[in-house]
């Protein structure tokens, strides 16, 4: 190493700033190092072991016992059902959320004309409200004789006791999420959207296009890679799927909206570290899988 | 460095790491703990740093003013913490060895906060364990050891529409096969409900297990090493259970969040319901004072065993790295006087743990508070193991299932004992 050092380096003046850019950056690495990097790997390092919350006082002294947690996670029926309804939740959420932004930030960007910013917060709001006050408010709406169902019984559906039907439960938690989490990726449609050129939708109507044939063939393609940062952002929060299960259903009813996420966090409730992360590390891989699929999916073609 | 190294170096950190820390776990050293060390009977002094938890922590400064005002030399320093999620700040606390020099600790998580090994075992000798109801008394022995002093206790008892059971002309039950008519009655006077009880929502088992006690099931051994649900007793306390079920008495949709049956009881939805003593302020909160003059309160229905209610409470620990040890025991031993108690009822509302506090006028005088006094001693705890929560949530669990009709009381006591026996007792 050091006859390297020294053959690249033989100009002290340029060791020197070698130097003073390093210590520039310590800061900044020791702060990432002991913050960011370590919690990441402990928690990796726990997922092998048996540490549990008597190991508290003495985090090293525990067992290393290989995959025997992930092996457990997947032999309860429970960790399996939660993984389940995790993907349910994402494969009907994200396309969801995504076509409903985009329609809104088309209708924004171009349809609507007047009070453009009084919509513009009207769809953003519910990103920035509490999900403790709006649980309230949406229990209510999905009540068996609720706001929900009260709009359905006037077009003559019977319409479910939303949170009490383990059938009903998740697609209603899909519908709030699709509520909370459209605002941010209608802004991010939004911002792509005033990026395509109108030049391109004049010369497509010259061509004799209809406006439903170039938004096919002009907008989308050209909306590609904001589609990817909206896909992986999305899934990324939606695989997290954890708070409305925890202020709505608490997993019920019989498991039916219980998440990865929520399934970690019972496992801390119990004690279970090492279970609690080889759960957390399965949502990263898992994660990691997706978003690498959709890399993939929405390259754009050059 | 390209990226192939940044891997290798962070694969080669990990293992370091590994052996560095020299992973493994150390064979635990057994035998009985020793209760703490003597704690003489002087006036405290320095800083006693403590933690309540709720409405507890936000009136204890009031009470702890008369402790200070006797041991002038001594400064309390009170941190309110919510009750949620607050074993997960004692949890940390522990494991950064920064903790405070006693808390507040709800009687059912105590096992699971000895098992993480920052408590002090209580000095031979402070305060006189026979004075608290049983039932506190026991939730706070684990191991062999005692951990906790009782400072407050909770029990639970029936509230039903006195208005709705005497238009019925129906008294309050004494049994179990008093109480199906008397909900039945309450449903023919309008009530969607006759009762509502927890299915499958967090601590569900607080409801369901006495009816497991009220039948004779012993849940677990006496040495407290393994659980036994599965009983004939058990087996009839579960089907009982259901019975509240598939008799039409109860919602298989039981309430899940706090605060969700108070309307329903005041609006005549709910006939009765089993709960704490809070409940009493939180239907005033609800239907206003007037309203209180409906609610009738009454010991919970025998069942073919004895009419065994759940306890719960709240006790006082220190931590073993406490700065004033001396300091919170004394104070610890003032908060479980019986004089202190009654004034912290006055102040709180909270029950009194040590049962000579009863006798007082403030606590004798009310006839909802006879009803919890007579409940409290056929009150029992839920077994004092460390492994509690775990077992609990596995309880929740399989008793929606019973409420809801998808398991019989037969599978779901099976399913109960099997994945109580693989999780253990922690003994």
């Amino acid at each position: 190493m050091t006859s390297i050092v020294a053959n690249r380096g033989g100009d002290p003046a340029r060791r020197r700033r070698t130097l003073v850019a390093w210590s520039f950056c310590l800061p900044f690495m020791v702060f990432f190092l002991a913050f960011g990097l370590w919690p990441v790997l402990a928690s990796l390092l726990m997922s092998f072991t048996d540490i549990r919350s008597r190991d508290l006082r003495t985090p090293v002294n525990v067992g290393f016992v290989g995959l025997e947690n992930y092996v457990t996670l997947f032999d309860d029926p429970t960790f399996v059902r939660a993984l389940l309804n995790t993907l349910y939740f994402v494969v009907v959420g994200i396309p969801v959320t995504m076509v409903i932004s985009l329609v809104i930030a088309v209708a924004l960007n171009s349809g609507i004309q007047r009070l453009k910013g009084f919509f513009r917060v009207g769809y953003f709001a519910p990103v920035v409200t509490s999900i403790i006050a709006v649980a309230v408010v949406w229990r209510y709406m999905y009540q068996g004789d609720g706001l929900i169902n009260g709009a359905l019984a006037f077009v003559g559906i019977h319409g479910p006791d939303w949170l009490n039907d383990p059938v009903w439960a998740m697609p209603a938690m899909i519908v709030m999420a699709v509520w909370r989490n459209f605002g941010i990726p209608m802004v991010i449609f939004l911002a792509g959207l005033q990026g395509v050129a109108p030049e391109l939708h004049e010369a497509a109507s010259v061509d004799g296009a209809s406006r439903w044939r170039s938004f096919r063939s002009i907008t989308l393609p050209l909306l590609r890679p904001t589609t990817l940062v909206v896909a992986v952002l999305l899934s990324i929060s939606y695989l997290q799927f954890f708070e409305e299960p925890f202020v709505m259903t608490g997993g019920g009813p019989l498991d039916s909206t219980i998440s990865i996420g929520y399934y970690a966090y019972e496992q801390f409730g119990f004690g279970l570290y090492g279970l609690a992360s080889a759960a957390s590390y399965v949502l990263v891989l898992v994660i990691a899988l997706l978003s690498f699929l959709q890399f993939r999916l929405f390259r754009t073609r050059s | 460095m390209s990226r192939k190294t940044v891997l290798a170096a962070i694969a080669g950190g990990v293992i370091t790491a590994f052996v560095l820390t020299g992973c493994g776990r150390a064979a635990t050293s057994g035998g009985a703990v020793e209760a703490g060390a003597p704690v003489d009977n002087g006036p405290a002094t320095g800083t006693v740093d403590v933690w309540a938890m709720g409405t507890e922590g936000e009136k204890l400064p009031e009470l702890v003013a008369k402790f200070e005002k006797e041991n002038p030399d001594a400064d309390v320093k009170v941190t309110a913490v919510p009750w949620q999620d607050y074993a997960k700040k004692i949890e940390t606390a522990v494991a950064s060895g920064s903790t405070p020099d006693a808390t507040l600790v709800g009687s059912s998580d105590l096992a699971s906060f000895v098992a993480g090994g920052g408590l002090e075992p209580v000095p031979a000798g402070l305060v006189d364990v026979d004075s608290f109801y049983p039932g506190a008394r026991s939730s706070t022995e684990i191991d062999g050891a005692t951990y906790a002093v009782p400072w407050y206790v909770e029990t639970r008892v029936l509230f039903y529409r006195k208005d709705l059971a005497q238009a019925a002309g129906a008294k309050a039950p004494t049994t179990w096969d008093e109480f199906t008519p008397f909900a039945k009655a309450l449903q023919a006077q309008g009530a969607k409900w006759g009762f509502s009880v927890a299915t499958g929502a967090p601590y569900t088992w607080q409801g369901v297990l006495p009816y497991l006690w009220q039948a004779g099931a012993e849940l677990t051994d006496a040495e407290r090493s393994k659980f036994t649900f599965d009983s004939k007793q058990g087996l009839e306390g579960l089907t009982r259970y259901q019975s509240l079920f598939t008799d039409g008495i109860a919602s298989p949709n039981g309430p899940v969040n706090l605060g969700e049956v108070e309307p329903k009881f005041v609006s005549g939805e709910v006939g009765s319901f089993i709960s704490g003593p809070w409940e009493i302020g939180l239907l005033n909160q609800a239907g206003g004072k007037k309203f209180l003059a409906n609610v009738g309160v009454a010991k919970i229905p025998a069942g073919p065993h004895a009419n065994t209610s759940y306890i719960g409470g709240g006790h006082f620990s220190v931590f073993k790295d406490a700065k004033n040890r001396d300091g919170a025991w004394k104070l610890i031993r003032w908060l479980s006087k019986p004089k202190t108690q009654t004034d912290w009822f006055t102040i709180s509302g909270d029950l009194p743990a040590a049962q000579s506090a009863w006798e007082s006028d403030v606590l004798s005088a009310d006839p909802n508070l006879a009803v919890f006094r007579e409940q409290l001693k056929n009150a029992q705890n839920a077994p004092a193991v460390t492994t509690w929560t775990q077992v609990g949530a596995l309880v929740d669990s399989e008793a929606e299932k019973v409420a809801k009709r998808v398991s019989t009381p037969q599978e779901a006591l099976a399913a109960i004992q099997a994945g109580a026996a693989k999780i253990g007792t922690g003994n």
